[in-house]
């Protein structure tokens, strides 16, 4: 391919979840003239959610995403306990908890070792059928390979345990969950956990190892050259420990400071959204700071969710040895907020760390085992849940009519949150690649790898109306009679 | 024994499909040890320029999930289907449409007005910006299964399909010992013959649903009213839904002797419904039960809009603007 060349397709891309494609563009002098990051699915929740029945939203919306199945049924539970005005009983709450964390610290797992991490464990260069969970297995021996398969089971184990099935789960009520777990489920998550968790403190151990003393990596993350300075959102709790399950909102300018912090379902008012006609998914930002293009800095109204963005707006993790890890990250960016890119891997990483330390500290509760898993509910309306995926912040916002049917669903998904920065990045990285008219395909990678920083979604990113609060008028005639309904 | 070369794609799905290959744990490492893969955009790093390269036929297997829902869809399906000697299909949105298949319940237009809004903020299938042209897939006007557009050798039903009878099939991959073409990897019966709550056939006064009562967790959950889909579900999972303690929504089609999944549960529950005697004077009381069925398309078509032989005469029946 080292003949002058106008245009180069990247199709599809690979190693994420979804279909999207990047499309790269030269000007005449051989220089790069843009690149895209092109989303070519849709499907149509939005519209065939309509009409269901309320409690079926948690298993319907589950399907948006394969790989965080979890975090949509779980949004989803939360949005019907508020359409239902029914929190759970602490037993419930509790086994919702200890899946969740199972499914981030998986989820995690998932994404270093089978999707993003195989281009810096096997190699940014490797031949391409090498950069894979397999070639993973080859580069760090058998025995740590099953390792890495195993604890992926522990988590899918534990999810299963308590929602019943290992992907799409069912357990989730509003106000509460089908079904406990039996004494010998609990010790067998116990000791799954105990083992999560030096699973995980050995994974960050790699990860120093491989990557962070790796040439590529360390240019990456510690170079000037892919620091995107965006605002961060994400949830905390009271003490502003990053959440998984449960927060607030917070959002920091690119410096740091706050910009709001807000009760999640009051997030709908921060953020518009904007179509454009070269891709099926839609593109949030701040409203009141403003859509400046794809562009960075305090005045774009581009913001970051995620690990990441997760980091940046906590004060403290929440968990010993993930709060020692946090602090050395910090002390090596020389505190944050941290906005290199490819430190994605690593806050992901420490997050795994303290989503294993949470569920050992949540099995150990004894409130999983007894109390009712069900509390009384009110009558169905209009409810709002907001969770971490592991991607980032998620929310559910149903209307249910009187007999608990979707009126009208409203999903704002987490990678969609960070479509305008994934733009932003590979376009960086694409300029980086592209020289005198010529690309290494070798090199093509890159541009790949500086979107797998963040995990992306595609699956989930095409199904949300970020921003557009359901509305319906009725245009009734003289008779009463609904002559005409307008909704957005 | 050469090695299978074997490819895994997904089209319209959640990568769900993709993640139940992995649930086998270690014996992926088998595959790994036993198997060439060609392709698997969700894990591994080829492109479709790769698989145009492929000679017809060089890959042995396909496992393919994903409904055909744009024209993306149905062009790399063609593709595969002259790549691959065998190809599967792979997952409900495959076998019978999934839940994406509710979409076709709607007019295309009528999808794109709630995602997008109005028409001048739609995506196009081809775009201009500053001389860069950039092409979108058409969203097909409706969603197909994979055996619409192409022809399929094997089925491998559920959403996902259950860990078990992943391990059978990739074993069979492996082997080179595959089954006879048109072989559904699954039981040839129903959920409730693996299911172990206690059956009576008790008349149903009056129908539940799952967060409106605690289920018996020892006794069927139609029975107690609740609307499981297992009679007109095929099985292999080991109801496990049932088991925790939430009915069947039928994610694994119907059974192999009934064409119509929904129909086949209506049918059930028309004969289970009971209001006092039997007989003329209690039919409408009887349809009354039937009636408390809120959502008839979302529970008895649930996975199976798209194939159901209903087809788009609900549209217009299940068009939620009649909501009121």
């Amino acid at each position: 391919m080292n003949e002058r060349i106008r245009q180069i397709s990247i199709d599809p891309i690979t190693r994420l979840e979804g279909h999207g494609r990047i499309e790269i563009f030269l000007d005449e002098d051989g220089g790069l003239a843009d690149a895209f990051f092109q989303i070519p699915e849709l499907r149509g929740f939005e519209e065939f959610c309509r009409g269901r029945l309320g409690e079926d939203m948690p298993q319907i919306t589950e399907r948006i995403c394969g790989v965080c199945p979890e975090a949509h049924h779980y949004a989803s539970v939360k949005a019907l306990d508020a359409c239902y005005g029914a929190a759970p009983p602490p037993r419930a709450r509790a086994l919702r908890e200890l899946l969740y964390n199972a499914y981030t610290f998986s989820d995690h797992l998932l994404h270093f070792y089978y999707l993003g991490g195989p281009d810096f464990l096997v190699g940014p260069y490797a031949p391409p059928q090498e950069r894979n969970i397999l070639g993973v297995v080859g580069k760090v021996g058998l025995e740590l390979g099953k390792d890495v398969i195993r604890h992926r089971g522990y988590g899918q184990r534990i999810i299963e345990i308590i929602g019943g099935r290992p992907i799409h789960p069912v357990t989730g009520l509003p106000g509460g969950q089908s079904k406990g777990i039996t004494a010998e489920e609990r010790d067998e998550i116990r000791s799954m956990a105990a083992s999560a968790v030096e699973f995980a403190t050995a994974t960050l151990e790699i990860f120093h190892r491989a990557l962070l003393a790796d040439e590529t990596y360390h240019r990456f993350v510690s170079g000037s050259a892919h620091v995107l300075p965006l605002y961060s959102m994400g949830l905390v709790d009271a003490e502003g420990a990053v959440s998984f399950y449960d927060g607030d909102v917070r959002i920091v300018a690119p410096d740091g400071a706050e910009y709001a912090r807000v009760a999640a379902a009051d997030v709908l008012s921060l953020i518009e959204e904007r179509t454009e006609p070269w891709t099926y998914v839609k593109i949030p930002y701040l409203k009141d700071v403003g859509w400046k293009g794809f562009a960075a800095g305090p005045d774009s109204g581009v913001y970051r969710v995620g690990p990441l963005a997760r980091l940046n707006v906590c004060r403290q993790i929440g968990t010993p040895r993930a709060q020692a890890e946090y602090e050395r990250y910090l002390d090596f960016f020389g505190g944050g907020p941290v906005h290199a890119t490819f430190a994605y891997h690593w806050a992901r990483l420490i997050e795994m760390l303290s989503a294993a330390e949470r569920v050992a500290t949540l099995a150990d509760d004894d409130v999983l085992m007894s109390g009712p898993l069900r509390s009384p509910l009110g009558a169905p309306g209009r409810g709002v849940g907001v969770i971490e995926a592991a991607r980032g912040v998620l929310i559910h916002d149903y209307d249910l009519d009187p007999r608990g049917r979707v009126r009208s669903a409203n999903l704002i998904v987490a990678t969609t949150h960070n479509v305008a920065a994934i733009s932003l990045s590979i376009k960086e990285m694409a300029k980086e690649v592209v020289r005198d008219g010529r690309v290494d395909p070798e090199l093509l990678n890159l541009v790949e790898m500086s979107f797998r920083n963040y995990d992306p979604c595609l699956a989930c990113a095409t199904h949300a109306l970020p921003g557009e609060m359901p509305l319906v008028i009725d245009v009734r005639g003289p008779d009463g009679r609904v002559q005409e309904r307008i909704e957005r | 024994m050469p090695k299978a070369k074997l490819g895994i794609y997904w089209a319209a799905a959640c990568g769900g499909c993709d993640c139940s290959i992995l649930e086998i744990n270690e014996q992926i490492l088998d595959v790994a040890a036993g198997a060439e893969i060609l392709l698997w955009p969700c894990a591994a790093d080829a492109k479709y320029e790769d698989l145009r390269n492929y000679r017809n036929g060089e890959i042995d297997i396909v496992l393919f999930n994903g409904a055909i829902r744009t024209e993306e869809n149905r062009e790399i399906a063609e593709l595969i289907r002259a790549k691959a000697k065998y190809l599967v299909a792979y997952g409900s949105c495959a076998h019978t449409g999934g839940v994406i298949g509710l979409a076709n319940l709607s007019e295309r237009d009528r999808i794109f007005e709630t995602v997008y809004g109005p028409r001048e903020r739609w995506p196009r299938t081809e775009s201009s910006l500053d001389g860069c042209v950039l092409r979108l897939p058409a969203f097909r006007t409706q969603l197909t299964p994979l055996s619409e557009a192409v022809d399929v050798d094997f089925t491998v039903p559920g959403c996902p399909p259950p860990r078990e009878i992943v391990r059978e099939l990739l074993t069979a991959v492996l082997s080179g010992d595959l089954p006879p073409r048109g072989t559904v990897f699954a039981s040839s019966k129903n959920l409730c013959e693996e299911c172990p709550r206690e059956r009576t056939h008790e008349r149903i006064g009056r129908i539940l649903r799952p967060h409106e009562a605690e289920p018996d967790p020892e006794k069927c959950l139609l029975d107690q009213g609740f609307v499981c889909m297992g009679p007109a579900t095929r099985g292999g999972c080991g109801a496990v839904c049932p088991a925790a303690n939430m009915p069947c929504t039928g994610c694994a089609g119907p059974t192999a002797d009934v064409p119509d999944q929904g129909a086949a549960m209506l049918n059930t529950l028309a004969s289970l419904v009971g209001a006092g005697e039997e007989g003329e004077t209690t039919m409408a009381d009887e349809d009354a039960v039937l009636m408390q069925i809120e959502d008839i398309i979302g529970t008895f078509y649930r996975f199976g809009a798209a194939t159901s032989i209903l087809g788009r005469r609900y549209r217009e029946r299940a068009n939620p603007t009649d909501l009121d």
